[in-house]
């Protein structure tokens, strides 16, 4: 009987024991039932666009991101700049004043309104993959659709059909955020304009063409990163023109960052901020002077 | 052999008792609020996780930073990304003991102080904070509010919007637990 008595009695402790053992550890209990699960990459680029190209960033759900986009005049002499017109601050290319809602988190629309075509533009961006940090998703994927409409006077009945005032851009943005200090995206884009005409040299220039854009953000600090963006046009009537010079627009600049704002300041030889305009029309020359500095300035408002 | 039985009887209610002790959130929500001249900041996270043992007087919880919701989404970023490196650090913690000397047996609400290993943005410090526990039957609630200093955490503040930010952060604590099955 006393035997009997003494193995419940470690039987008892061993319970007791096991159970505290079980139990004496929260923490490592706690992890084990709330494994830390995969997350998705934030901040990949800090504002809806770089300097001329959009990035993989949206308005969140029920925000407002209001924003002004300016492009002053060339600085060089060489292309209507110098020190005539205060290096381009006396003129402007073009001004863009826009405004673009998060309806939902991965779904955007934007209206905008350009002075270079007297542009007005309505927008569509919609996410269809987020980067994750373990990388099961190495990138993340945006579509972006923009389509515009020149309310211009008709001084020479160019525009017989409504639909000739009307172009298009299609794009795909793949970004991947490489560390906290780099980001990289692609920009395969396709450019439709319904009214081409024939030029001084009886050429026509292409309805549609196919443009790769390339875009990146270098983090120096918490507040202040350089940015950089470039389009390579893959048309033949742009690269063979025998008389009108195109060119590929590159912008380079920084970023910076305060608590409610992202101010981007930076020179770039785009011709206009919408890309209905800048891939199309883009004709200065860096080496000549043909850059304009620029800004993006933005809020954002929670409705 | 009744004595068997009844030590038997008295082992398994032991034992019952031990797994009634433990009990785990069901609801929580955690705040910070920092007063500033320009923008008042705070966020709420409701996706804290955490256990009591009211036997051994244990706890321990565990909140994911991502999870807390500003009204601002760019507060939220810079939150995320600048102060909290949350893609880093993805947790705050906190493990200790109940230094309270206090059995728990009967339903009520009592004043507690907790002592133990509080995490924060990669940082463990000591600390001991006071709180308030309410057990009733099968449920308990903790409340509690302590303040947090940023620079204890490594967490840095630009001079450029240190305006913008107070040093110390004041977080409240509000759980509801249920028995662990």
């Amino acid at each position: 009987m006393k035997k009997f008595l003494f193995i419940i009695f470690l039987f008892t402790l061993f319970l007791y024991s096991s159970q505290s053992f079980a139990q004496g550890d929260l923490m490592s209990m706690l992890e084990e039932e709330n494994p830390i699960e995969e997350g998705k990459v934030t901040a990949t680029f800090k504002s809806m666009k770089i300097i001329n190209a959009h990035t993989i960033e949206m308005v969140k759900a029920k925000h407002l991101d209001f924003r002004i986009t300016h492009r002053f005049g060339n600085i060089g002499g060489a292309s209507g700049g110098g020190v005539h017109t205060l290096y381009g601050f006396d003129q402007s290319e073009d001004i863009r004043i826009s405004f673009d809602y998060g309806i939902t988190d991965n779904l955007q629309i934007g209206f905008g309104r350009s002075k270079k075509m007297e542009a007005l533009d309505g927008s569509l961006k919609y996410r269809i993959l987020t980067q994750t940090d373990q990388n099961s998703i190495p990138v993340s994927l945006v579509w972006y659709t923009d389509l515009a409409f020149t309310p211009q006077a008709d001084f020479d009945d160019r525009y017989t059909n409504v639909a000739y005032r009307m172009s298009y851009v299609h794009q795909a943005i793949i970004a991947r955020k490489f560390s906290d200090r780099f980001s990289l995206e692609l920009l395969p884009t396709i450019s439709h304009r319904n009214l081409v005409e024939l030029d001084a040299d009886s050429l026509i220039d292409e309805n549609t063409f196919f443009s790769m854009g390339v875009a990146g953000r270098f983090k120096v600090n918490q507040r202040f990163s350089i940015v950089a963006d470039y389009f390579h046009n893959f048309s033949e009537y742009r690269t063979n023109h025998p008389s009108i010079d195109f060119r590929n627009p590159l912008g380079i600049g920084f970023e910076l960052e305060t608590g409610g704002h992202v101010f981007h300041l930076f020179l770039t030889n785009a011709s206009g901020i919408i890309e209905n305009n800048y891939l199309t029309t883009t004709q200065d020359d860096w080496l000549k002077g043909g850059m304009k500095f620029g800004f993006n300035i933005s809020r954002v408002f929670s409705l | 052999m009744k004595k068997i039985k009844f030590s038997l009887l008295l082992l398994s209610l032991c034992l019952s008792g031990f797994s009634q002790d433990l009990y785990k959130v069901n609801k929580s929500t955690i705040s910070f609020f920092s007063e500033a001249p320009l923008e008042n900041i705070e966020a709420t996270n409701s996706k804290a996780q955490g256990l009591i043992n009211l036997a051994t007087k244990k706890i321990a919880f565990i909140v994911p930073i991502v999870e807390f919701d500003f009204e601002k989404s760019l507060m939220e970023e810079h939150f995320n990304e600048n102060y909290m490196e949350s893609a880093k650090f993805k947790t705050g913690s906190f493990n200790g003991d109940i230094i309270t000397e206090e059995s728990f047996k009967k339903d009520g609400t009592y004043e507690v102080e907790v002592s133990g290993k509080l995490t924060i943005h990669g940082v463990t410090k000591e600390r001991t904070i006071k709180g308030v526990l309410t057990k009733n039957k099968e449920a308990l609630s903790v409340v509690s509010e302590f303040d947090i200093s940023l620079a204890d955490y490594n967490i840095k503040t630009p001079k450029m919007v240190i305006k913008n930010i107070a040093e110390n952060v004041q977080v409240k604590v509000d759980l509801s637990f249920e028995l662990k099955k």
